[in-house]
């Protein structure tokens, strides 16, 4: 049983299942409570409704689009403090641009190795690298 | 008594004579009376021809006053007699036939007889205009007493004649304002008359001969018309004249001459700017890539040589035939008419498309456009229209390029996204297996495990999918083909089938025995595992599955039926084609990139093969194919030789 590490929880929000349950796993791994969902706007709803420290991106939904979630995120004053690391497909030069400059902490590139994540996550979170 | 017998004598004598002086006297008198009466006879006879003469008498004194005018001369005048006689001669004219009347009259006093024209001055005003024959008239001495005139009223005539003349003024006037040349010619080819715009053309005459005048040439011209107009009549051509390098229209027509003689009336007519109107009108329209036609009373009035082509026709035959007939198919034919009166009126304003079949019986397509026109004075339509058969032709193969290349990118799109779910997978949890080994479950260790064998397993699915369907495509595939036991073949694919999904029901249906098959067996084998795995993909747990096999004819005929969802019968083919997958609600959660049944589709048609599906919705699907089977391996199954 990992200990809880942390108050606030993080949210992923990613719509492949695998994925999102790899990086639940991880997340878990590391300590932190875990809030997940496919879906934008359910995303937004959980960050709202909880103490969330950060958010696991997927710039590809289905519905509501990632950058969508992100901009109501970063513009939204309820919610702009929480850090967000963003998802995308390997072939996204553009996209990982343009996320940072509306404001994304970070980006990963798929497929997701763990520890790039627990990395990513442990530096924005914890202010240092892999624990 | 000698005394009185002598007196009585002499009495007697005296009375003899005096009787014979009675007798002379009266026979003198009665030739007197005769001579009397002949000349009273004469003067009635002279006086009745005064009276009755078409020419009028005038005689006037020496001081010119009126003796004497017949009622002819008077009724001239427009006076009676006697209003004339005593009048003088002066009174009877103008202030200008004065002065020429005294002139006269002094050569008249000389004794010079005057015939000359004069006008005098009717009672009403108006002129009368006359022809004089006036003499002197002498007494017993010579001395002049007089004038005798005869006197013609030639008002009429002149009243003709200066019609006459006004008529050919204004007609010279004519020929010599109109722009077109007008000259006569006679027999010996000299030019009676040229008008103004003839000269302007080709310069004054100078007495020179036509054949000179016109075309510099010593002799008459060969082609000369003249000659046979004095046999013929009108002749009408058109020819170039090299001496002002233009084309004239020429009419020739034979006039008949005052004299009785033929002379030729010719025409020029300068139509060199119509000649290259009509020049540049054939080029446009014998090489115009675009075809140009005229129709007029439901048939075809013009066709330019691109018509023709398109059509495979002739003029000759075009231009009896009804534009409709080449319209292709037949049952067309109103909707083009109707798009034609559409734009006729106005209210179709785009080219509009339709086929004609050629006498070639080749389908052509045309894109037209009419618009009305007048054509020798009555209503015409002018069409033209593009040949773009090859054109639509390359838009197809652009669009099927277009359409290949959408299908491309998104065969591109769903391997990519196929290939990256198995290497999420691998990449994803070989790393947590080495970052948090230790923390990890043994069984989380295993499942990780067996989620990175059976993603590498499905990588190779993929590219072996992807190997086989570019080879396919570009017929690389090699076939390595054998005798095989087919019935064993799909035994095993049944069995094997079976363990990848236990718990579902595969029935066979296979004949006792049957012939080895020329096949490349692990390509055969591929089919039926994809055939078999699809049925079990699209249908329940509890669906079962039916394997058949059996010999119809000259073929091996295979097929698998499920209980599935069914395809909609528009697919049934479309099945076949890449990238085809039924839509995702209908199949949630079943992945696969469609590759599947059109690699079968290949495998089977590279053996000669066929290969289709039947099905009904919500009740299943059966897909089949067919093997050709080949007599040279004649060998059964169980090793037993024929």
């Amino acid at each position: 049983m990992e200990k809880r590490r942390e108050e606030k929880a993080v949210l992923v929000i990613e719509d492949e299942i695998s994925v999102r349950y790899f990086a639940a796993r991880v997340l878990e791994l590391e300590g932190y409570p875990v809030l997940q969902t496919g879906d934008g706007d359910e995303g937004l709803r959980l960050a709202r409704e909880n103490e969330v420290a950060l958010v696991l991106l997927d710039l590809r939904l289905p519905g509501r689009d990632g950058f969508s979630v992100l901009q109501e995120i970063k513009s939204d004053p309820e919610l702009s403090s929480i850090h967000v690391i963003v998802f995308t497909a390997s072939a996204g030069l553009s996209q990982q641009e343009k996320a940072l400059q509306m404001g994304a902490a970070d980006y990963l590139v798929k497929p997701l190795s763990a520890s790039s994540l627990r990395e990513a996550i442990n530096r924005i979170l914890r202010g240092k690298g892999a624990g | 008594m000698r005394g009185i017998a002598r007196t009585k004598k002499h009495l007697n004598d005296e009375l003899t004579r005096m009787r014979q002086r009675i007798a002379e006297l009266e026979a003198s008198e009665v030739r007197s009376r005769q001579v009397e009466e002949a000349l009273l006879e004469s003067q009635r006879k002279y006086r009745q021809f005064i009276e009755n003469a078409r020419e009028g008498l005038w005689a006037i004194d020496a001081e010119a006053r009126t003796t004497f005018v017949n009622p002819r001369m008077a009724e001239m005048l427009g006076y009676a007699v006697d209003e004339m006689v005593g009048e003088k001669l002066f009174s009877f004219m103008d202030d200008h036939g004065l002065e020429i009347a005294a002139r006269n009259l002094a050569h008249l006093r000389q004794g010079i007889r005057e015939q000359h024209e004069f006008e005098f001055l009717h009672k009403d005003g108006s002129r009368v205009y006359t022809s004089l024959d006036a003499s002197p008239i002498t007494n017993g001495n010579d001395e002049y007493v007089g004038v005798l005139a005869f006197v013609e009223d030639i008002t009429e005539r002149r009243r003709m004649e200066d019609a006459l003349r006004r008529e050919r003024d204004n007609l010279l006037r004519i020929l010599e304002t109109m722009v077109d040349g007008v000259c006569i010619i006679n027999r010996q080819y000299d030019i009676a008359y040229l008008n103004v715009a003839l000269e302007a053309e080709f310069g004054s005459p100078q007495g020179r001969k036509c054949y000179q005048y016109f075309h510099d040439r010593t002799d008459v011209c060969h082609w000369c018309k003249v000659g046979a107009i004095f046999a013929g009549g009108t002749v009408r051509g058109e020819a170039h004249y090299l001496k002002t390098q233009k084309t004239y229209e020429v009419v020739d027509t034979p006039l008949r001459s005052p004299d009785g003689g033929i002379l030729v009336l010719e025409i020029l007519r300068d139509i060199t700017e119509r000649k290259k109107a009509e020049e540049l009108f054939k080029t446009l329209s014998s090489n115009s890539p675009v075809g140009i036609y005229i129709v007029q009373d439901g048939k075809f009035r013009y066709v330019n040589p691109q018509v023709q082509k398109v059509l495979g026709c002739s003029e000759n035959e075009l231009l009896a035939a009804e534009p409709l007939n080449y319209i292709f198919p037949a049952e067309d034919r109103d909707v083009v008419r109707g798009k034609a009166l559409s734009m006729l009126r106005g209210k179709h304003g785009y080219p509009y498309e339709y086929e004609v079949i050629n006498k070639n019986g080749e389908v052509r397509r045309v894109m037209e456009t009419v618009t009305t026109i007048q054509y020798e004075g009555r209503r015409a339509t002018l069409g033209t229209f593009m040949d773009i058969t090859e054109y639509k032709q390359m838009e197809k193969k652009l669009f099927e390029y277009e359409e290949l290349n959408k299908l491309k990118s998104n065969l591109l799109s769903t391997v990519s996204h196929e290939l990256r779910t198995p290497l999420a997978i691998i990449k994803g949890y070989s790393t947590m297996l080495l970052n948090y080994y230790l923390k990890l479950r043994d069984e989380e260790k295993r499942r990780h495990l067996q989620s990175i064998d059976k993603a590498t397993d499905r990588l190779t699915e993929l590219v072996d999918c992807l190997l086989d369907m570019s080879r396919l495509e570009a017929g690389l595939l090699n076939l390595i083909k054998e005798p095989t036991p087919i019935l064993k073949l799909i035994k095993e694919s049944a069995a094997e089938a079976k363990l990848r999904a236990p718990g579902r029901e595969i029935e066979l249906k296979l004949p006792e025995r049957l012939s080895k098959i020329n096949i490349d067996a692990r390509r055969i084998r591929q089919v039926l595992d994809n055939l078999i795995d699809n049925a079990i993909k699209y249908s329940g747990e509890g669906a079962g599955i039916v394997v058949e096999a059996q010999q119809v004819g000259p073929e091996l005929q295979v097929s698998v039926a499920d209980q599935g969802i069914g395809i909609p019968g528009e697919d049934l083919e479309k099945v076949f084609e890449r990238m085809y997958r039924i839509e995702q609600r209908l199949t949630p959660g079943i992945g696969g990139v469609g590759l599947g049944l059109a690699i079968c589709k290949g495998l089977v048609e590279a053996h000669g093969g066929r290969i289709w599906v039947e099905s009904e919705m919500g009740k299943g699907s059966t897909f089949y194919f067919v093997l050709p089977m080949q007599s040279e391996a004649k060998v059964y199954e169980h090793g037993k030789k024929a």
